[in-house]
């Protein structure tokens, strides 16, 4: 699978899950946040994981998780606990779909 | 929150398939090592060459001139040339008492999910026999991506200018987070 349909795919994915986590009255600021730190963190990983410099798969993943739950915690205002969660859920079967395709 | 959250881990259950004895590591992509060995017909006459151990619990697999073989990627075997009949032994701890290759050949299975490389062919001449060794030198290591078409070895799957990405998501996020700043903040 080439990489921007990689990227689409777990841009989609991403989006999926967010929309269920999402609070009713802020959905959409919400899923433009996913999309977001999803542009910011999916092609850092990618090069990053690429580069036998860095560390493992995990550790970048667990950067990644970080990364989007502050984004989603400043830009879309969500709780500290409802940032962690849907950063983890959504990285965590992306990561999973990854084994699959 | 509970009853989305159990609702998803449902269907992460699901997702998943059934284990593998070859499991990949994760954030690997599997690959296709092909190996071939040139010049086996300069060898004197009647001799022939096999390679051992290929195969877990297998015997000698004979290997000819320019053919392409490939082994199990944990077997590491030698070549070794021979006369007459193709010996028959299946423990892979024998060690033949014929003129063998100085290295083991080495299979790559796997390689970074992000690298392009899905296929590799690493190409050997047969350079005679010396005593009890088999001469061999590398000739090549050619990397393929999908598609089959021939690329260099380390080549990633992402173009780099896909990095500008990032900095134009920082920006936008940037705007969003000063934006909302100026508002009054409603906890999710």
């Amino acid at each position: 699978m080439s990489y921007p349909a990689l990227l689409g795919l777990t841009v989609l994915t991403e989006l999926v899950i967010a929309a269920v986590f999402a609070p009713r009255e802020r959905r959409s600021s919400f899923l433009l946040v996913c999309v977001l730190v999803n542009a910011i963190t999916h092609p850092l990983a990618f090069a990053l994981h690429g580069a036998s410099a860095v560390g493992s798969m995990a550790a970048i993943e667990v950067g990644v998780i970080l990364l989007e739950a502050l984004g989603y915690r400043l830009a879309a205002k969500a709780s500290p606990a409802r940032a962690l969660t849907v950063a983890t859920i959504a990285n965590g079967v992306t990561w999973m779909l990854s084994f699959l395709i | 929150m509970q009853r989305k959250l159990l609702i998803l881990l449902f269907a992460l259950v699901g997702l998943t398939s059934p284990a593998q004895a070859d499991v990949l590591v994760p954030g690997t992509a599997p690959v296709r090592h092909k190996f071939e060995i040139r010049g086996l017909d300069q060898a004197p006459a009647g001799t022939k060459f096999f390679l051992f151990p290929a195969y877990m619990g297998g015997g000698p697999t004979q290997i000819f001139d320019g053919e392409p073989f490939s082994f199990y990627k944990f077997c590491d075997p030698k070549i070794y040339a021979y006369t007459g009949a193709l010996p028959e032994f299946e423990d892979e701890r024998v060690v033949p008492d014929l003129p063998a290759s100085e290295f083991e050949l080495s299979l790559t299975s796997a390689v970074k999910e992000s690298s392009a490389t899905r296929a590799i062919t690493t190409v050997y001449q047969f350079d005679g026999i010396e005593g009890d060794v088999v001469k061999l030198s590398l000739v090549s290591d050619t990397h393929f991506d999908a598609d089959g078409n021939e690329i260099a070895a380390g080549t990633s799957r992402m173009n780099m200018a896909w990095l500008c990405l990032p900095c134009l998501g920082l920006l936008l996020l940037g705007g969003i987070v000063v934006r909302g700043r100026r508002k009054p903040a409603v906890q999710a």
